[in-house]
């Protein structure tokens, strides 16, 4: 690039409707679209729940016809991806609606991709590399972490190389996003844990982000806020449609700020977990977050600071350097053992022969290139061998 | 990698990231519509380069909605003004009425032929097309493809061929008309031989022979002269007497041989068939041809069974056929032996006349069939016929639905072979 645009920064996010109950617009929006066949992409879990078949009823109600595709793994692979596009043409369909977490929200906007550019969706690896959008895509969270809905990622796992591989891209941002909490009181005690920490790592990387911009930030520390407020009551009330509110608005929060503040060192090593162990996403991230906190304090700590201070850490301005950080990461920590985040990256079953190649993926990650710091082999190894 | 570049290529990653690279748009399908938009019209360019027209046609109201290809060259008139117009405007009169008909058909697909015209234009000559009407099924409401082809050149084809037919038609009539005349100028030409030659030469023979009885009975038996001389003389007249009967008879022959011929290539032969008793037949054949072999050396031998099939015929002129056989062997078989066999093959009986004289080369089996072919020109001594006994015999046995054919061999005889069919077919013997 001859330009040197390394201080502009630029905000995008998607028309998103938030509150209860608005899933139920997917067959309006769908109409307003000009949609006649949508795939509806969502999981076999999910399928155990009434959200995909309310959204069916929804589309039906429009006029709106669907196929429904959920072979779709917790860590979207690229035969599924490809199996979607080959369902989505069979069946003559325009459009995607994806409901449930990030798997199947990253897996319809593979798709999407697949089909208008007619790829492989492994070719589309890196940032601004899809040439042409998707079809119309109404992603409808039903966790509240991802952010898949906001964000414009798209993780998909190479299943020959073994690595989770990122799409970035303003085209993988969905049309229109229906954000309601009622579908997120279905999550279970773990996954309510997990995605919620997925949501804070989002916003606290992206807060440090050397690409964060004041208006990244505003969300970001939101986002945190609301995390602390309302993650621990969701894991103990589920149905609490408040505190599932508040955590929707965290993950949103957080979505907008990484989607344009990009991430850090957590989801790079987090992304070579995944790839290489077929690792629940947000607990990896969870068990990485405060050591890669710790890595990055010093390059910034003031910011460091006040994500402590959001996430109630007792600072003041008589504390040592030391005993703030020290504060801070203890808040974190605080909040692991309340949702019940605890262990090691070993009880999950990562080896010390893992490391190295899982040092050696996570440098080449994307989100490692706005990590406040450039770490080298030894420090990511190090991180690793710390949080195991 | 040189650490600077390193820098540099993270830099540009970073940037992409942050939705500062060169694509990095928030998601718009206008490039992706523009593109379809462009495809759509160089479609449109390429459908308007046909030589057919396609018209999309309310169904309901049957006004033109839509128009592609060869429009205003088979109707003289710009697309533009076509447009909205209603679509019977450009048929002929006498089709317009049924147009809604048409566009309201149960039927998938409707193919007919009419004319195009311009409806605003005066004495432009009509298109002749042929339209295919479709209704395809969609959601855009009850729509009729019309898809019409011009047929011009296919109609002038098919003038041209009715033109050449017609033509042809009348150049047979032309032809059958001459070839009748032909036919007439024959007959009457046959008519003229019967009467200008035949009678004449019937009194010419009558009167020929009356003089030699004549001569024979009572002037010669009265004239008393020694004179050698005279004798001689009245010896000379008598033979000459007898040269002109046989060259009068010959010609006799000769002409009833030709006007018979005449009469079986005119198919105006007639025929009297019954039933008839095959042994009978050949009975009357061999009794009428016994005055043959009174001056031959050679033997006749009849290899006839007893009980032949019966058989459709006209006695007397099969027994012309057998006596021609005959009499034909006799000429060209002087010593040796003429027989005369008779079979059954299959659904037909075989008459075989075998002699075992000069026989015929290989070359004339067939042409011993066509007129005036005689074999053994160069034999003086054979007496001549008029070259038409075997043709009338073909005539003959074809009438009877058999077939006649020789088999010889130069030196060694020749036989003669004719079939009939059995009265009812096949029959076992």
């Amino acid at each position: 690039m001859d330009t040197d645009l390394s201080g502009l920064r630029k905000f995008v996010a998607p028309e998103f409707v938030f509150g209860p109950g608005s899933s139920r617009l997917a067959g309006q929006y769908a109409d307003n679209l000009g949609i006649r066949k949508v795939l509806l992409v969502t999981d076999k879990h999910l399928m155990e729940c009434e959200w995909p078949s309310r959204v069916m009823d929804s589309l039906a109600q429009a006029g709106v016809g669907y196929t429904v595709f959920h072979d779709v793994s917790p860590n979207p692979r690229d035969n599924e991806v490809m199996d979607g596009a080959a369902l989505f043409r069979e069946n003559d369909c325009d459009a995607l609606v994806a409901v449930g977490g990030g798997s199947p929200m990253d897996c319809a906007k593979g798709i999407g991709i697949v089909i208008t550019n007619n790829r492989h969706v492994l070719s589309f690896e890196g940032a601004d590399n899809v040439p042409r959008p998707g079809p119309p895509l109404i992603c409808i969270p039903a966790t509240s972490g991802s952010a898949a809905d906001i964000s414009q990622f798209c993780i998909i796992t190479d299943t020959r190389r073994k690595v989770k591989i990122a799409i970035v891209s303003k085209a993988m941002v969905p049309d229109v996003s229906l954000v309601d909490p009622v579908l997120t009181t279905t999550m279970s005690k773990a996954l309510t844990a997990h995605t919620g920490l997925d949501a804070l790592t989002h916003a606290i990387e992206a807060y440090v982000s050397n690409a964060s911009s004041p208006v990244t930030d505003l969300h970001a520390l939101e986002a945190i806020r609301l995390v602390r407020k309302h993650l621990v009551t969701t894991i103990h009330e589920p149905d609490n449609l408040d505190a599932r509110m508040g955590m929707s608005l965290a993950s949103t929060f957080a979505g907008l700020a990484f989607s344009n503040a990009i991430l850090g060192a957590v989801h790079a090593m987090a992304h070579s977990l995944g790839g290489k162990l077929d690792l629940p996403h947000g607990q990896c991230n969870a068990l990485l977050l405060d050591f890669v906190m710790d890595y990055n304090f010093d390059a910034a700590p003031e910011k460091y600071f006040k994500i402590g201070k959001f996430l109630d850490a007792e600072l003041n301005d008589e504390m040592s350097y030391e005993e703030k950080k020290h504060a801070t990461l203890e808040a974190v920590r605080a909040l692991k053992r309340e949702t019940g985040v605890t262990g090691s990256l070993a009880d999950l079953g990562v080896s010390a022969e893992d490391l190295k190649l899982l040092t050696e993926h996570a440098l080449k990650d994307p989100c490692m290139l706005t990590n406040p710091k450039s770490p080298l082999t030894a420090d990511i190894e190090s991180i690793y061998e710390k949080a195991r | 990698m040189k650490r600077r570049d390193r820098e540099n290529d993270s830099g540009e990653q970073r940037q992409k990231l942050m939705g500062l690279g060169n694509r990095s748009m928030g998601k718009s399908y206008y490039p992706e519509l523009q593109r379809r938009l462009h495809e759509l019209e160089s479609f449109r360019d390429l459908l308007n380069r046909i030589n057919d027209t396609i018209f999309i046609v309310d169904a309901h109201n049957g006004l033109i909605l839509d128009m592609a290809g060869a429009a205003e060259l088979m109707t003289g008139c710009p697309s533009h003004q076509l447009m909205g117009q209603a679509f019977s405007e450009i048929l002929p009169h006498h089709v317009r009425k049924h147009v809604t008909n048409l566009l309201s058909s149960e039927r998938a697909t409707l193919t007919m032929e009419t004319e195009f015209n311009c409806p605003m234009c005066e004495g432009r000559v009509p298109t002749p097309v042929e339209i295919t009407i479709q209704f395809p099924e969609g959601d855009e409401g009850d729509r009729a493809v019309v898809v019409a082809r011009d047929i011009s050149e296919r109609k002038q084809a098919e003038e041209e061929i009715k033109r050449y037919s017609e033509e042809l038609e009348i150049r047979v009539k032309q032809r059958t008309r001459e070839l009748d005349q032909a036919n007439e100028a024959k007959s009457e030409f046959m008519s003229f031989i019967s009467h200008e030659l035949r009678t004449p030469m019937t009194s010419v023979l009558g009167f020929i022979r009356i003089m030699r009885k004549k001569l024979v009975k009572s002037i010669y038996p009265s004239v008393q002269t020694d004179s050698p001389k005279v004798r001689r003389n009245m010896d000379q007249v008598l033979q000459n007497v007898d040269v002109i009967i046989a060259e009068g008879d010959r010609l006799l022959q000769l002409v009833n041989d030709l006007l018979d011929l005449a009469k079986h290539e005119a198919s105006k032969m007639e025929y009297h068939m019954r039933i008839s008793d095959l042994n009978r037949m050949l009975d009357r054949a061999m009794a009428a041809a016994a005055g043959f072999f009174d001056d031959s050396e050679a033997d006749f031998v009849q290899e006839i069974p007893p009980g032949l099939p019966p058989v459709t015929a006209d006695d007397d002129r099969l027994i012309q056929v057998i006596l021609n056989l005959l009499s034909n062997a006799e000429k060209f078989c002087k010593e040796g032996t003429i027989t005369l066999r008779a079979s059954v093959e299959g659904a037909y009986a075989v008459i075989c006349v075998e002699d075992t004289g000069i026989g015929i080369p290989p070359a004339l089996h067939k042409a011993v069939f066509d007129k005036f072919t005689q074999v053994g020109e160069n034999h003086q001594k054979i007496k001549q016929g008029t070259g038409l006994g075997l043709p009338i015999c073909q005539h003959i046995v074809a009438a009877h639905g058999g077939k006649i054919w020789v088999e010889s061999t130069p030196g060694a005889g020749s036989k003669f072979f004719f079939t009939l069919p059995i009265l009812g077919g096949r029959t076992e013997i």
